[in-house]
């Protein structure tokens, strides 16, 4: 494991976390003071992901990245059914919207 | 039934030394535990998979592994105006098995593949202490703790109390083996050897109150072990378990080098390199050989690696102890020369040795030597 020593303090006008040795960069997108409405995450190869905040309503950044990696799955395994549910409440609200 | 978990909890590190088990450590927690310990919320953004997030594949001496990057944010909130994520609670892992030594095994760091050379490891007991539901005991250097999870009755509403515990660790995940145990005195303590030679029973269906009356039987354990783990309870009531004996190992330290093993066969008076070292082989004899590390400057560093037998091969590699009578490291730590343990060390009067060089060390609490600002924990 590598950790951050120090809080990370973050908002519009410190909207970038940089990782250790730039391996990736969190950064924030859309933030109010009280919801983070829009965030997310780059690699160092430059690739982005979509927006992140939807699963937390804005309450938090938490993220797992890489369900491959043991510790990343066994913590997404506690919660994987609503994850399904969502994936199929996404996929009826896209079916609606088309 | 209860539900097993499909991961064993094997030896999470090598075996212990032996002179730390003699002279008990008691390291105080860290005085800010930030996040430590704590899990990310259920509602966090998950990314399945992503580019800059590697899966490799690769070959040691033996087969094959992959080594997977994760990230985790956990107990981030936000507070005044801020989106705060706690000390500890973002981590980069590589979650990978126990490295074994002697293997070519290797770790992934930062997209960045590491062999792995030795590690340091510690044993963490903790003796005589009652656990309550929920209330995690701290132990070793504070980074872990022994929770107990569930207390309650055993299967089929048996009044008899099983408690269960789990490790809680570092990342805020649970060892995948849980412990369930009970020392109720309703209970078959089969660790007392009670079912030793079974019930008695013939093949056969039994009646309530037939053969040795099986609806008063009921089976469980005062100790449950996995690997090198293990836990015995004295006793397990409603107001807890009282754990007469607790133990698990932890890696302390990796040595990692981030070029390849130099694999060498060498007779009595032969040299090879590793790096910029000369690695003579002085003398053999069918258990030990005597070798030389010789620097650029000419500085010599000499040591009898063995004996390699029957008795001080039998728990390599996970016996420190005797790994460490093997191998010989530069003055400056940067090299390492040991025997082939694991592949016949002694062949046609010659000595099949491994070497690393380019080693450096990442200790529990060290700080990344490419970004101070994060600190390396290698257990997980």
């Amino acid at each position: 494991m590598i950790e951050n020593t120090e809080e990370i303090v973050l908002d519009m006008t410190n909207n970038v976390f940089v990782g250790p040795d730039a391996y990736f960069k969190v950064i924030i997108d859309e933030f109010d003071g009280t919801t983070v409405k829009a965030w997310h995450l780059e690699d160092s190869k430059g690739n982005i992901t979509l927006n992140l905040a939807d699963r937390a309503k804005g309450k938090h950044i938490d993220l797992l990245v890489n369900t491959r990696c043991r510790t990343v799955w066994h913590f997404v395994g506690r919660f994987a059914p609503m994850l399904v549910i969502e994936q199929y409440n996404q996929i009826k609200t896209l079916k609606t919207a088309n | 039934m209860r539900k097993r978990s499909a991961y064993r909890l094997t030896a999470l590190t090598m075996a212990a030394c032996l002179l730390l088990s003699l002279s008990a450590i008691a390291v105080a927690a860290p005085s800010d535990m930030g996040a430590m310990m704590k899990p990310p919320a259920s509602g966090a953004a998950v990314v399945a998979d992503m580019p800059g997030f590697q899966n490799i594949r690769y070959k040691t001496f033996f087969r094959e592994r992959t080594v997977n990057e994760g990230l985790v944010i956990r107990q981030s909130r936000v507070e005044n105006g801020k989106i705060i994520i706690p000390k500890y609670g973002l981590y980069y892992t590589t979650r990978t098995d126990p490295a074994e030594m002697f293997k070519g095994e290797k770790t992934v760091i930062l997209g960045k593949m590491y062999t792995v050379v030795d590690t340091d490891a510690r044993f963490d007991v903790l003796a005589d202490v009652f656990a309550q539901k929920k209330k995690p005991i701290l132990f070793g250097d504070g980074t872990k703790a022994l929770e107990l999870t569930d207390l309650g009755l055993e299967d089929n509403g048996y009044e008899g109390v099983k408690a269960t515990f789990k490790i809680l660790k570092p990342s805020g995940n649970y060892y995948g083996t849980d412990f369930p145990v009970s020392a109720d005195p309703k209970m078959g303590d089969i660790t007392k050897g009670v079912l030793k030679n079974g019930t008695g029973k013939k093949t056969g269906s039994y009646l309530p109150g037939q053969g040795s009356d099986w609806t008063r039987e009921f089976w469980d354990r005062s100790a449950n072990t996995s690997g090198q783990t293990y836990i015995v309870v004295e006793s397990t009531t409603a107001e807890g378990a009282k754990i007469k004996e607790f133990g698990t190992s932890a890696t302390t330290a990796v040595y990692l080098s981030d070029k390849d093993p130099v694999e060498l066969v060498l007779g009595p008076g032969e040299t090879g390199k590793v790096g910029d070292y000369t690695v003579k082989v002085v003398a053999l004899t069918a258990e030990t050989a005597t070798v030389e590390l010789i620097a650029k400057d000419g500085a010599v560093t000499q040591k009898v690696l063995g004996p390699f037998n029957h008795e001080t091969e039998k728990y390599l590699p996970t016996d420190h102890v005797n790994r460490a009578k093997m191998l010989v490291r530069s003055a400056a730590g940067d090299v390492q020369v040991s025997l082939d343990a694991l592949r016949h060390p002694f062949r046609q009067g010659k000595v099949a040795l491994l070497g690393y060089y380019d080693v450096f060390k990442l200790a529990a609490g060290d700080r990344l030597p490419a970004d101070p600002r994060f600190t390396v924990r290698p257990d997980t």
